[in-house]
């Protein structure tokens, strides 16, 4: 990898800071959240590192290209997102633009649920019950364009039009990709936590043992077939 | 709005990124329906969940260095 960038031209204007310094000193605190989708896109520590150490560079070379004053997070989060998928993404995956009636809607089936079980809320269970892993099991299944807009929303807090800013598509896919994502995920959770027991009549007490444990996963093969939730 | 309706845009009524006037429809149908007061009331806690469970890594000592290092 080539290891330095070439630097734009520094024009030091007498008394005036060459505008690198001012580069270091605006981007370095965004460090720790590109690293965190960095992982989350990677699966991978290594990489994570690599792709942020890149992203930083680009940033520096096209430093110029930023319009002081516009949304400079959004900015990094667009060029780690482009050398993302251009040196890191292992497979294409095409997000399934279809309509919303496709996924499978946990609550209903929650719902359901206590009829058949005659509880007040399968639902405060099922979420009393989500451990760490399953939560991170989850996510790591998620298809990349979808994980990746779950991390934006859910990890970053950006707004929807941020979003569409940094992926470079319409609010409108933003909404239904990120609708797509979060049914996804919860009917992942779901489906863990009644690997769990817990719909068997399993004591959550039990459960809420496991729950201190780290949720630092070990890095997982990315290679590896993600358990089909389509 | 139906439930449906709710059901479809339940995220964008959470996340504050309706209209106004789309959100009051919503408000005003989860007002008189107990399915969906309580679809929002887990929504809202399942995407709670969610967002304060992710867990958040810190940057590798070593990678702030070495980016520190690197530019110019």
């Amino acid at each position: 990898m080539n290891a330095m960038a070439v630097a734009p031209q520094q024009q030091a204007v007498p008394g005036d800071q060459p505008r690198s310094w001012n580069f270091e000193s605006i981007t370095i605190p965004f460090v720790d959240a590109l690293y965190n989708t960095a992982y989350r896109m990677t699966r991978n520590a290594q990489d994570a590192e690599d792709l942020v150490q890149e992203t930083y560079l680009k940033a520096y070379k096209y430093y110029d290209k930023f319009e002081e004053g516009t949304n400079l997070k959004a900015w990094l989060f667009k060029i780690l997102k482009n050398t993302f998928i251009n040196s890191y993404r292992k497979k294409q995956q095409a997000p399934l633009e279809s309509d919303f009636a496709e996924i499978e809607d946990s609550f209903e089936s929650l719902v359901r649920d206590d009829v058949a079980r005659k509880i007040k809320s399968p639902e405060e269970e099922f979420l009393a019950n989500v451990l760490d892993e399953d939560l991170q099991r989850a996510l790591d299944d998620l298809p990349d364009d979808f994980r990746m807009v779950l991390m934006l929303a859910d990890l970053e807090s950006f707004s929807y039009k941020e979003i569409a800013e940094i992926l470079d598509v319409p609010v409108g896919t933003v909404m239904s990709r990120l609708y797509r994502a979060r049914r996804l995920l919860e009917s992942a959770m779901l489906t863990y936590a009644k690997n769990h027991g817990y719909l068997r009549g399993g004591a959550p007490t039990k459960m809420r043992s496991k729950r201190g444990k780290s949720a630092a996963t070990p890095d997982s093969d990315p290679t590896e077939d993600a358990e089909a939730i389509h | 709005m139906d439930c449906n309706g709710v059901r479809k845009s339940i995220f964008l009524f959470i996340d504050q990124e309706m209209d106004r006037q789309a959100a009051r429809r919503l408000e005003r149908h989860v007002a008189d329906c107990p399915h969906c007061s309580r679809r929002r009331d887990y929504t809202q806690r399942w995407l709670l969940l969610v967002r304060q469970r992710m867990v958040r890594l810190p940057a590798p000592l070593a990678l702030r260095r070495r980016i520190l290092e690197l530019l110019p």
